[in-house]
């Protein structure tokens, strides 16, 4: 029996509601949103009790999809000040999913100074008082929370930056290793910390896996989705032999590589922190090259990355991650970036937004370009342990480059632009500006079309075609996340047709429904216009739709490519 | 009688390991195998075997 489960956290009770017919058939972000929209005043203080904090899995979770493990989480964001909807794999969606949990939504603040935990399990939701773990990372507090229960239960939790309320939390997700997948940006760990629940355990015993209303028709469409998922080049092959890393040197090749604070566009030493360099580091050291993030998972761009001495460092080592602390940060060595990854896992900070400000950090002279001992130090010393200087730095880039007054700030609505340069690879940065996440490049990924060719091909340096692309991929994207699947399936959704035919075959069969692929294009946009009015109610007006002045003032080397995009063209984005 | 997965296909992708109610499946290496002496084909919990419902790539069959 699908419900919505409520943990009131004012008033340190729980309740099961049937799920109101008006979010029936929806799932992942189409319901975080849905939800965060109708029930979070706009004007609140995202840190404050009238905020809440939603988790869902998505519309296929716990069935036999493929890649369907991704967990959707929202709230205001204490960082964009709009909506937020953040995705992680891990175990965490499928339990809620097999529980018939549509939603958990965490209101309310304790008005005591206590800590909390919150088990989910087949008869019961508890709140607990928690004192044994506060202060610890999430590596240590995974590895005594399945101890504890004596099981892999799925676990969402906060490390010290969380409890500390940074900008930059994030909220650490287990996956089947007990290690760490994140729901990385936005802050939400600060909202799940400024709620004083220091984790979320799922117990998810004695629950068979979701069984489709029409087994042999969803069983058909699984294998054949499934199949244009190993058969895509890059799903098939480039994710799962070299990782998300492969794109360090494409990046560089097409000139789009944020360098040295994005004042360039190509890093000397790509080659050392290259998707290449780290398969042969993690073959040569006895890790795992190709790593699945959930169960289920056809594509496996996970790695597991050990150190000299072939033990664990750390795994989901993401190219934005290395991106962000080998160019923009110019630390070209690995085993450096790893030890920070692992650290910002343990600690719990968006690597995204913590490179990105470590960047900016740089420029300001708080430290050198290519120090990465010093970044693993300020990590550990300051902002683990929450020092003054680090409640700065884990404050987020926009913060740092005010604090510092450094004026090549790159952000969007006050989140680090990730990875990609939206000068040399202007789709990306409509995409950028336009995002009702802030600057966030999973939410319409114009790279597969303006660099890897996928979906067609739109010039990366010239604006022709660029906002109606990112409008389209934005649109799609926010109907992929609400159906629990990994975004990488967008890859053969645009180039084979079959991937995307069986898909909503999956759907159709899974609930007994007969949606068209017209009716997943209307979910997508009614996401998007959701998110929205929330945003323009909240203060976030189309001003605020725009890149950084200094993408408009500074050209970038090799192509000397500059933002040119008017504003009145920006604002057409929204014509749907 | 037991389950068996077969290596060629197998693609490691897990859905099976964490929902065989015998807990008969493991990871080695990158795939997963069945332990025959633990696998009941799912009986007395599910009317077919879970792994073969749950395989995209139709790598559980019957040893």
């Amino acid at each position: 029996m699908d419900r919505i489960v409520r943990v009131n956290m004012s008033e340190l009770t729980t309740s099961v509601e049937p799920v109101p017919a008006a979010w029936v058939g929806l799932g992942g972000r189409a319901l975080t949103s849905t939800i965060v929209a109708a029930e979070v005043p706009p004007t609140c203080h995202a840190l404050g009790p009238s905020n809440k904090l939603v988790f869902a899995p998505g519309l296929l979770s716990g069935t036999a999809a493929a890649n369907s493990g991704r967990l959707s989480c929202g709230a205001k964001s204490p960082l964009t000040g709009g909506i937020k909807e953040s995705n992680a794999g891990g175990t965490a969606a499928k339990m809620l999913a097999k529980l018939g949990i549509r939603a958990l939504i965490v209101e309310g603040q304790p008005k005591e100074d206590k800590w909390y935990s919150v088990h989910v399990a087949k008869d019961a939701i508890t709140i607990q008082e928690e004192t044994e773990l506060l202060g610890k990372g999430n590596y240590c507090l995974v590895n005594n929370v399945q101890a504890r229960y004596g099981k892999p239960v799925g676990i969402m939790s906060v490390g010290p930056a969380g409890e500390m309320k940074m900008l930059s939390a994030n909220i650490s997700v287990a996956d089947p290793e007990a290690h760490i997948r994140s729901l990385g940006r936005g802050g939400l760990g600060a909202v799940m910390g400024a709620k004083k629940i220091k984790f979320i355990s799922i117990d998810d015993t004695g629950t068979p896996p979701v069984m489709p209303k029409e087994p042999a028709k969803f069983k058909e469409a699984a294998k054949i989705f499934a199949q244009t998922l190993l058969d895509h080049p890059v799903s098939g092959q480039g994710l799962p032999t070299y990782g998300t890393d492969v794109l360090v040197n494409i990046l560089h090749e097409a000139g789009g590589l944020p360098t040295r604070n994005f004042t360039s566009g190509q890093y000397v030493d790509h080659d050392k922190i290259s998707g290449e360099t780290m398969h042969a580091t993690i073959v040569a050291r006895g890790g795992m090259p190709t790593h699945g993030c959930h169960p289920g998972c056809q594509i496996q761009c996970s790695q597991i990355y050990n150190d000299k001495d072939g033990k664990y460092l750390t795994s989901g080592f993401e190219y934005e991650t290395i991106w962000g602390l080998g160019a923009d940060c110019c630390i070209s060595d690995l085993d450096d970036i790893a030890e920070a990854d692992h650290i910002m896992d343990d600690i719990g900070v968006d690597s995204i937004e913590t490179a990105v400000m470590f960047g900016v950090a740089m420029e300001a002279g708080v430290l050198p370009f290519g120090d990465g001992k010093g970044v693993v130090r300020m990590l550990r010393e300051e902002i683990g342990k929450g020092t003054s200087l680090g409640r700065i730095l884990g404050a987020g880039t926009a913060n740092v480059g005010r604090v510092f007054g450094v004026t090549r700030v790159p952000v969007v609505k006050n989140q680090g632009i990730p990875a990609y340069d939206p000068r040399s690879v202007k789709g990306i940065g409509v995409t950028y500006a336009m995002s009702t996440m802030g600057a966030d490049h999973t939410s319409g990924y114009a790279i597969a079309t303006n660099i890897l060719s996928v979906g067609g091909h739109v010039d990366p340096l010239k604006k022709d075609g660029q906002i109606d692309l990112a409008r389209n991929l934005n649109i799609a994207t926010a109907a992929i996340d609400s159906t629990g699947m990994c975004l990488f399936i967008a890859f053969p959704a645009l180039d084979i047709p079959a991937c995307l035919t069986s898909l909503i075959d999956m759907i159709n069969a899974c609930f007994g429904i007969n949606l068209s692929g017209d009716d997943v294009t209307a979910l997508g946009k009614s996401v998007l216009k959701t998110e929205h009015a929330f945003n323009i109610a909240a203060g976030l007006t189309k001003e605020h739709d725009r890149l950084p002045e200094f993408f408009s003032l500074e050209r970038v080397p090799p192509h000397n490519a500059i933002w040119d995009f008017t504003p009145e063209e920006l604002d057409t984005y929204w014509n749907f | 009688m037991a389950y068996k997965i077969v290596p060629e296909l197998c693609n490691g992708c897990g859905a099976c390991e964490s929902e065989c109610p015998s807990r008969a499946i493991t990871h080695v290496e990158k795939l997963y195998t069945i332990d025959p002496d633990k696998c009941v084909q799912c009986e007395g919990t599910y009317d077919s075997p879970m792994c073969a419902q749950l395989c995209n790539t139709d790598a559980c069959v019957q040893a």
